[in-house]
């Protein structure tokens, strides 16, 4: 899963739900995980998506979506947010 | 093992050694830390309530909302923010408080309770598991108390500003507080070596994210066992430093500041887990929020300076010397668990599209 020579998104959200929501829409490429303390200092579910792209991962979120982030690595850059 | 697990298990066994030695120093016996306890003896020394034996500010409380407040500040990782349900997260901080109270201790201090060998306490962890699996019922269901918006710096400083205040204060105008003469109030370790734990503390627990209540729900929603590590570390931790210091006593009877009553341990700890779990974080990580900025948090933090003074002003809490809660406590506690299933129904069923 987490093999680095894969495209990597990480998408948080305001509540565990929309981090379901996201997990069940994309099936086996999407996984729940707490989010990296990286990313945040708060400590929600955020999903760790193999294979898909930032647009394809707003299209299939619902409004709780926060944030998406591509993993390079350890380290995460941010490509969009909603605030 | 990960980073994240590695940074936990030194925390944990930092924050369990510290909390040890706050008891040496003078802290209550398996209170080291308790942010329940504490929050009440403040709520007492600032005159909300007037149980004479729990008065005290308790400088621990100074130090994690101000040692979170300037390692966040250090690292850019403080921001003001907010309005996600502030009146309900002030209700279900005062509810978390009473539930607290019933049991006598926060989730931290339930740790050290166990680590002190007080089967109460096991009782206890049975109910707050209990209660964040129905908070977990919930949040899988869509449960939320809604999106926090950015706000200006000042708000998200607040709570930071009055602890500095109330350090201020107690140095230099104590008696403006009131003080416990006898009982767990007059309990304590020095000023400066409390402040310094709770900054220690704090900076810790900001760093790691620390939270009771977080690792159990991890488990349960997600399968991840990264943050349930820093609670067994803490509890480990204690545990060596009990047996160590002699003050390690396997039992259900004569334990420090305590009840056995069962059934009101389990359903006290129960209100604390299903509060907490759906404030997103046990009474310490709302402190430890608050210093970061997040004024929801703070919030959670005034409603249970407030939860404690109610619990005193009309004797709600367990009683160690009497067995437990009397029936005001019970129906309180009872009304309060029905409340919050209220609250978590209409939060995640009603305003379904």
């Amino acid at each position: 899963m987490e093999n680095s020579a894969e495209k990597i998104i990480v998408a948080t959200f305001y509540n565990h739900y929309g981090a379901m929501m996201l997990k069940k829409a994309l099936g086996k490429n999407a996984v729940l995980r707490p989010v990296p303390r990286a990313l945040s200092s708060s400590c929600g579910t955020c999903v760790f998506i193999t294979d898909a792209d930032e647009n394809a991962v707003r299209d299939a979120s619902d409004e709780n979506i926060e944030a998406i982030y591509r993993k390079n690595g350890d380290s995460y850059t941010e490509i969009w947010k909603a605030l | 093992m990960s980073k994240e697990k590695r940074n936990l298990i030194i925390a944990g066994v930092l924050i369990g050694a510290i909390s040890v030695a706050l008891v040496a120093f003078g802290n209550p016996k398996n209170m080291g830390f308790c942010i329940a306890c504490f929050i009440r003896d403040m709520a007492g020394a600032a005159k909300m309530h007037s149980a004479g034996v729990v008065q005290y500010v308790r400088p621990e409380i100074i130090g994690l909302v101000l040692g979170a407040f300037i390692i966040s500040k250090a690292t850019g990782e403080f921001k003001s923010r907010g309005g996600s349900s502030p009146m309900l997260r002030f209700l279900i901080g005062a509810f978390v408080m009473i539930g607290a109270l019933i049991f006598l201790g926060c989730p931290f201090r339930m740790i050290l309770r166990l680590a002190g060998g007080d089967l109460n306490a096991l009782v206890a962890l049975a109910g707050f598991i209990c209660g964040i699996a129905v908070a977990c019922f919930f949040l899988a269901r869509g449960f939320s108390l809604g999106k926090y918006y950015f706000q200006n710096n000042i708000e998200g400083t607040s709570l930071s500003a009055v602890n500095a205040l109330l350090l201020v204060l107690l140095i230099f105008v104590p008696s403006v507080f009131a003080f416990s003469e006898k009982g767990p109030g007059s309990m304590h370790a020095a000023i400066i070596i409390s402040l310094a734990a709770g900054l220690i503390v704090g900076v810790l627990a900001q760093r790691t994210r620390l939270c009771m209540v977080g690792g159990i729900r991890d488990i349960i929603l997600v399968r991840d066992y990264t943050l349930i590590v820093g609670f067994v570390a803490i509890f480990v931790a204690a545990l060596a430093g009990n047996l160590i210091t002699g003050n390690f006593k396997l039992g259900f009877e004569g334990q420090p500041v305590a009840h056995t009553a069962h059934v009101w341990n389990f359903l006290g700890m129960f209100v604390v887990g299903l509060g907490s779990a759906m404030l997103g974080g046990c009474p310490l990580r709302q402190l430890i929020l608050a210093g970061e900025g997040n004024s929801d948090s703070a919030l959670s933090v005034a409603g249970m300076f407030v939860g404690a003074a109610v619990a005193h002003n009309f004797k709600l809490v367990g009683n160690a010397t009497e067995n437990g809660p009397n029936t005001y406590g019970k129906v309180a506690l009872v009304l309060i668990i029905v409340i919050l299933l209220c609250i978590a129904s209409v939060r995640t069923f009603a305003k379904k599209k």
